[in-house]
Formats: structure tokens, sequence, C-alpha cells
């Protein structure tokens, strides 16, 4: 202990030893002696006293290397008694450090020895003594760093008699040493290697004390020119529109505001460039002042990439504005968040009537498909040309073309982007087109089906005629008479009902350029001359058969209404098995109504419609070519009138000619 | 006397070949109506069958035969276009039938029918 040590000015008061205490003054008379010699004992007691107590461990030995003092710290440091300790040599006091014995720093002090100095740390040897540290790395079972400090111990004549060693256990403060300096390398570490750039700064007037290596590298400088420039050039780092609001919020923060520590500056880099640097800044205290930490990371690109970004949209903003197909965005829920300006003339809704709605503009027909079509798009798929219909604001149908596309931008809610066009005209063209195909698939089917009837209308006649010649050749012309009158009739009606089918063959391919002059005639004798031709027909079949109609005369080709006549009551007989078909006509207004009425088998609801078309039959498997009513109406048509009809199935029918009575060439 | 009925909605086609057939020594009688064919059938030897007609066609006649399970021959007259691709349909239909084109009865009717009243 220095304390101890420096005493060594009182020599009486540190006399310990009982032998080295000896008084060598001349001896006084005895009571005087005596009193002195009580009172030394009694100092050496207090002083013995002051050492047992005093809380670092001491101990002393003389020129000998005997212990004559151990105090109590020191039985606490090593477990071992001043008793047993006390007059021990031989380096006795070391064995409960080093294990052995060998000469401490109190030894040391009197008798140097390199190699034993070298054992302890920090040994320094001054005129007054001698420091050192040193390590046990198990004292009394612990990790123990002690401080020593030895001194010598004078006699009262000034002579070296002993040493004292004080002992002080510093392992808390040498731990905590470390682990403060482990501590302070870890933040320069991570400071110096950080790649955010770090700056202290104190202020008002800025000065940085302190930047890392990441903000040289960012602003072009070395750190040591950062901390060597001047708050005049520290301003001149911001750019110069930034610059009033960071100084304003430097001085904020700094005076302890509470303000938001995040921002963005712009600085300007050694050599003119602009970097944009996110800033935020803690309040610390730096070296016992109040100084502001502040973290830098560059945040150049990812700005010059927003503004690229923000340049880009305003391209794509414009192609879409542009865009003659609807361009609409949709969340998943099927609510519009965006229609381009091309709704109104695609779908024909304003767009502000529609966006944040779920728009309920499909024609119900279409309206499942497409619903199950969004719902495909919820699912994420995406759709291309579903074509339904829509109605628009004003309530007209439009075909539209819809294709669409899951679209999931970062950092937003999933969408749906659609493509809508407008396809109605396109529809119709189409439509038209696929009529067309069917009505002429239709025509060529009927076409062939005509030729095959036809053959069948011209080989019947024919069939009777061949088999009547055949019977006829072998007939006796005498005794057989009235057989071979019968065989010729047949025969002249078949040829006539032959000749009458080739003509109307030709009439049909003839039709368009047909001769519709017209002649004055009575319709009394036109009808007598269809009516005729068929009575043996109506007979044969056992079907009444009657005409009647007032004397009217008219003008107009007899032979062309004749033929379309003539059709009538033919298909008439043909579709009458029992019962009557009358033939009758009458005057109506300027017209000429002419009617053939049957107890037939009648017309098909479902074929009504296409009675007067060219080949139409009623069944494949029935007789006839088809083409008599289509050249009937044809020619009534030419002649500027036109045919009704009147049918219930299974009952007969009724056709009637309305006609002009003066037929216009 | 072998005894033919004739279905035949043309009159002068079914009054014809009655004639020719009685000519050549059958008994023969038409009907214009195919209705009743079936029914009619069993007083008869053979059937004379028009395959085009109005309201009952000579095919629906032979379905209606072979669903009574009627063994009596049968000749099918037709003036198709088309002879031999209906005369196939109908031996695959119908087997056991003969078909005679109609402008071809004055040479083949007579032979069809001998065919037929032969076995």
């Amino acid at each position: 202990m220095a304390r101890i040590a420096r005493k060594r000015k009182k020599p009486k008061s540190i006399h310990v030893s009982h032998e080295s205490a000896k008084p060598s003054r001349k001896v006084p008379p005895v009571a005087c002696q005596m009193r002195m010699e009580f009172e030394l004992r009694e100092c050496q007691r207090r002083l013995r006293d002051l050492l047992d107590f005093a809380p670092d461990a001491t101990f002393a030995v003389d020129l000998d290397g005997r212990v004559t003092l151990w105090n109590k710290a020191m039985e606490r440091m090593t477990g071992r008694k001043a008793r047993d300790m006390m007059g021990k040599g031989n380096h006795e006091y070391a064995i409960p450090f080093y294990g052995k014995r060998r000469p401490g720093i109190i030894e040391l002090l009197l008798k140097p020895e390199k190699r034993f100095e070298r054992t302890y740390s920090n040994f320094r040897r001054t005129r007054e003594g001698i420091t050192a540290e040193i390590f046990f790395p198990g004292l009394r079972g612990r990790e123990t760093y002690l401080w020593l400090i030895a001194r010598p111990l004078y006699s009262p004549k000034g002579r070296v008699v002993g040493a004292i060693e004080g002992l002080r256990d510093i392992t808390e403060h040498k731990k905590a040493q470390a682990a403060l300096k482990a501590s302070e390398e870890k933040y320069h570490s991570l400071v110096d290697h950080s790649l955010q750039g770090i700056v202290i700064a104190y202020g008002p007037a800025p000065r940085l004390v302190y930047a890392n290596p990441a903000i040289a590298r960012m602003v072009g400088y070395t750190t040591r020119e950062l901390t060597g420039l001047s708050p005049l050039q520290l301003v001149g780092l911001i750019h110069p529109e930034d610059r009033k609001k960071f100084f304003e919020l430097f001085d904020a923060r700094l005076a302890g505001k509470r303000v938001n520590p995040h921002h963005t500056v712009r600085v300007i880099r050694k050599g003119g460039r602009t970097i944009w640097l996110d800033i935020t800044s803690n309040l610390i205290s730096y070296e016992g002042k109040t100084a502001l930490q502040g973290t830098f990371i560059d945040v150049t690109e990812q700005k010059m990439a927003e503004d690229a970004l923000g340049e880009s949209e305003e391209t794509f903003r414009s192609v879409i504005e542009a865009s003659h197909d609807l361009i609409m965005l949709t969340q998943v829920d099927g609510i519009v968040t965006y229609l381009s300006p091309a709704c109104r003339q695609v779908i024909g809704w304003k767009p502000e009537s529609l966006v944040g709605t779920r728009p309920d503009i499909v024609h119900p027909e279409d309206a499942a498909r497409v619903r199950a079509g969004i719902g495909q798009a919820q699912l994420g798929k995406s759709g291309v040309d579903m074509q339904y219909r829509i109605i628009t604001q004003d309530g007209r149908i439009r075909w539209v073309s819809h294709s669409w596309s899951p679209l999931q931008l970062p950092g937003k809610l999933k969408m749906v982007a659609s493509v809508v066009q407008d396809i109605t005209e396109r529809r119709k063209t189409e439509e038209g087109l696929i009529r067309q195909k069917e009505q002429i698939e239709e025509l060529s089917k009927m076409r062939e089906r005509f030729m095959a009837d036809i053959t069948h209308e011209l080989k019947t006649p024919l069939s009777v005629i061949l088999l009547n010649l055949e019977m006829a050749r072998k007939l006796e012309p005498r005794s057989q008479k009235k057989q071979l009158q019968e065989c010729f009739e047949l025969m002249w009606r078949n040829s006539m009902r032959l000749s009458r089918s080739v003509d109307q063959i030709m009439q049909l391919t003839k039709l368009e350029s047909v001769d519709v002059s017209a002649v004055r005639f009575r319709i009394s004798n036109m009808m007598c001359m269809v009516c005729n031709e068929y009575l043996p027909l109506a007979k044969s079949k056992g079907i009444e058969f009657e005409m009647n109609g007032p004397p009217i005369e008219m003008k107009g080709n007899q032979h062309l209404l004749a033929m379309a006549v003539s059709n009538l009551v033919s298909n008439a007989l043909k579709f009458t098995s029992a019962g009557k078909v009358s033939v009758k006509w009458a005057e109506s207004g300027g017209n000429v109504v002419i009617s053939v009425s049957d107890t037939g088998i009648g017309v098909r609801r479902e074929s009504q419609r296409k009675i007067f078309d060219k080949f139409f039959k009623e069944d494949h498997d029935a007789p006839g070519s088809g083409i008599g009513l289509a050249i009937s109406s044809e020619i009534i048509g030419r002649m500027g009138g036109r045919m009704e009809f009147d049918s219930v199935p299974g009952k007969g029918s009724t056709f009637r000619i309305i006609i002009p009575k003066e037929v216009r060439k | 006397m072998k005894k033919i009925l004739i279905i035949e909605d043309e009159p002068d086609v079914a009054k014809t070949i009655k004639m020719y057939l009685e000519g050549a020594g059958y008994k023969a009688e038409y009907s214009l109506d195919a209705a009743e064919t079936v029914k009619m059938l069993k007083d008869y030897d053979l059937l004379l069958l028009d395959l085009i007609m109005p309201k009952f066609s000579g095919r629906a006649v032979l379905k209606g035969i072979k669903a009574n399970n009627i063994k009596k021959p049968v000749v099918v007259l037709s003036a198709v276009a088309l002879p031999r691709v209906i005369s196939q349909e109908l031996a695959r239909d119908f087997p056991g039938i003969l078909f005679v084109s109609k402008t071809a009865m004055y040479t083949e009717l007579l032979p069809a029918i001998k065919k037929l009243m032969g076995k």
C-alpha cells in the first residue's frame, strides 16, 4: 500500500518486528525507559490492528525473507492464517499464490532477478519500490488479477530491514475494462465496415467529428477530408434546393425537438454529381457533448428507377388512353377500378358510371356464361376472345370480345386486366356469311333431291306408256277393241303428263326471262281447260271435283296463269285420297281471286313457312318434284299478284291466287 | 288362279299394271291407299308395292310386313332416279324381296313374279 510505504519519513511508526524494534539510542532512566517501551508496544499493536483491518491484503518480510506481517485480508485471500505464516522463510508466502517456493516482488525489491520479473505484467521499478500486475488462473478457485506494490522497510536509522507488499484484487476492474474494450472494438468494426454511411456531428455550426468509410465512399471524400470540412463547406455539400429544410431539421433535432428522424436529401458529391441519401438521425452524447449520429443510405438508383418508372407509366398511360379498344382494370371481386376513355365507344357507357361498381351490363342470355368466364379470372386464369352481348347505357345491344389476364404488381392487390373490343359489325358480317353458306348448302341439297324427284316425275308416266304399249302390242284390235282403247287413253294421258313435266322444267329454267305479255281472255274458259285435264285423275281416285265462278274477263298471259292454277290442282289431287277438290274464282276490288281447296292431308305447321320455296317437299318420300308451288308463286309474283294459303293438317288446304284484273306488262 | 295385290297411289299406273297382270293370267286388284296393306295381304299370294307414295310410303309398308312376320312374296316397284342404289338398300333391309324399276316393268315384271311364285 502506497500510503503505508510513504510513512518511511516517520520510521518509528513502522517498526513491526520485535527484533528490529529494539531501541538503539542511549538508554534513558528505567522509569522513563519502561514508559517508552510501553508506548512503543502500544504503538506497534495499534499499527498491527490498523494493518489487520486494512481492506488490502498486506504482508511483510525481513531481510532473510521471513514473514513478519500477515494481515486479515491476506488470510482471506490465501486461506493461510497469520499464526501459521509468521516467522516462516524460504519463500513460504509464495506457496498459496504460485504453488511453489519462489521470490515475489517483495523479495525482488531487495534482490532483483530478471527471470522472475518477467512473470509479471506492467512490472515497474522506481526509486520508491515496485508495482506490477499478475494473473492467477486459479487463486482459491477463481481467475484473479492482482495489482501488487512493494516498498522497502527502514530501520529508524534509515537502514533497510525488510519489505512490505500490498496486494489488491483488480479482477472485476480488469474484466470490465476488457468488456469495454471488446465492445468498443465491436462498435468500431461495425461502424467502419457498415455499408451505411455513419457520421457524428456537432452543432449548431455543423462539424463532423466522425465519418465512416461508407459515407466517404458515397460522397467521394476521404474520412479525414470529411472531418476536416468547415461548417460552410459542409453546408455546401447539401443540394441548394434541400439545404434550408435539411438544416432546419438538423437544428430541430439537435435541440431535442420531436421531428421525423427519417428524410431524403440530395447531396453533391465531390466532382459535382448529385446523389440521393436517406437519413436517419439519433441524438447522442459524444465525448460529453450533445451530438447527432446520422445514418445514410444511398438511394440514388432507386430514385432514378422511380423517375424512369414514372416516365414509362406516362408513356403507357397515353398508349392506353389512345387505344380504340377498351382497357379495363378490375379487382378480383369484379369491382371496376379503371376504364380507358374508349369505354363510351366500345360499350356505350360513360366510364364514371361504371368505375367503383360491379357493372351489370351483360345481356341476360349471356350472363351465366360471362359469370363462369369471370370466375376463371378470379382463379387467376386468363381468357381470350370471350364473345357476348352487352346492353349500352341507352338500351341498345352490342357484341363485344373480352380478353383478360390476371395482374399481380409488387405490393399491389391482385387485379384483372381486360381488353374489350366492339365486334358488333364483325358479328353481323360473320352471321350473314354463315347464313349465306347454310342457304347455299341447303340449295345444293335441294337441287340434288330435285334431280331425283324430277326423274321420278318423268319416269312414272313413261312407265305407264311403256307397259300399255307392251299390252297393246299383244291385243287383238277387233275382238279387244275396248281394252285397246283404254290402253291408248292411258298412253295419251301420260304422254301429256310427261310433256307437262318437261315444260315445267323448261319453264323453271327460263322463268327469269318469261314473257308476261297480256291478252284479254275469259277466266272460265281457262279454268275449264285446266280442270278437264284433271277430271279423269279425280274420277279414278274417287274424289269429287267441282269448279265454279262468275264470267270474268281479265288481261294477262293466259298460259302462264293456267300453269300456276294447274300446279295447285295437281297438288290438291295428289295429296287428297278422299273427299273433294273445289276450284273457285271471283272478283274482289280490282283483283281476281282464284282458290283451290281440298280435303287432303294439309300442310304441317312447321312446313308452312317454306311451302313456296323451290324444291321444297314436306316428305322425302312424297311424290312430285317440289317445284309446282314455287313455279306458281313466281309466275303470280311476276304478274303483280300474290299467293296465300290456309291449311289445317289432316283436314285440308286452300290455296289462293290474287292477281290484278289488268296485268300490266 | 294366283291373286296379286297392287299398292300404288298413281291411278293410271295401278290400272295399267292390273290390266297387264290380268292379261298375263293373274287375278289382280289394286289399292291407291297403302294404310291397310298388311290387313289386306292375307287374301293375296303376292304384293306389288310402290315405294314413293304420299302419307304412307312403301318402306313403311315393308316395315309393317316384317314386324308382323308375314311371309308373302313382295315385288317393289319404283320410278326412282337411281334404281340400283335403292334395290341394294332394300335387299339389305328386307331380304327376299325383288325390286323392279317402273320403266323396266314391261320386260322385268312378269319374270320377277314368276321367280317368286315358283318358290
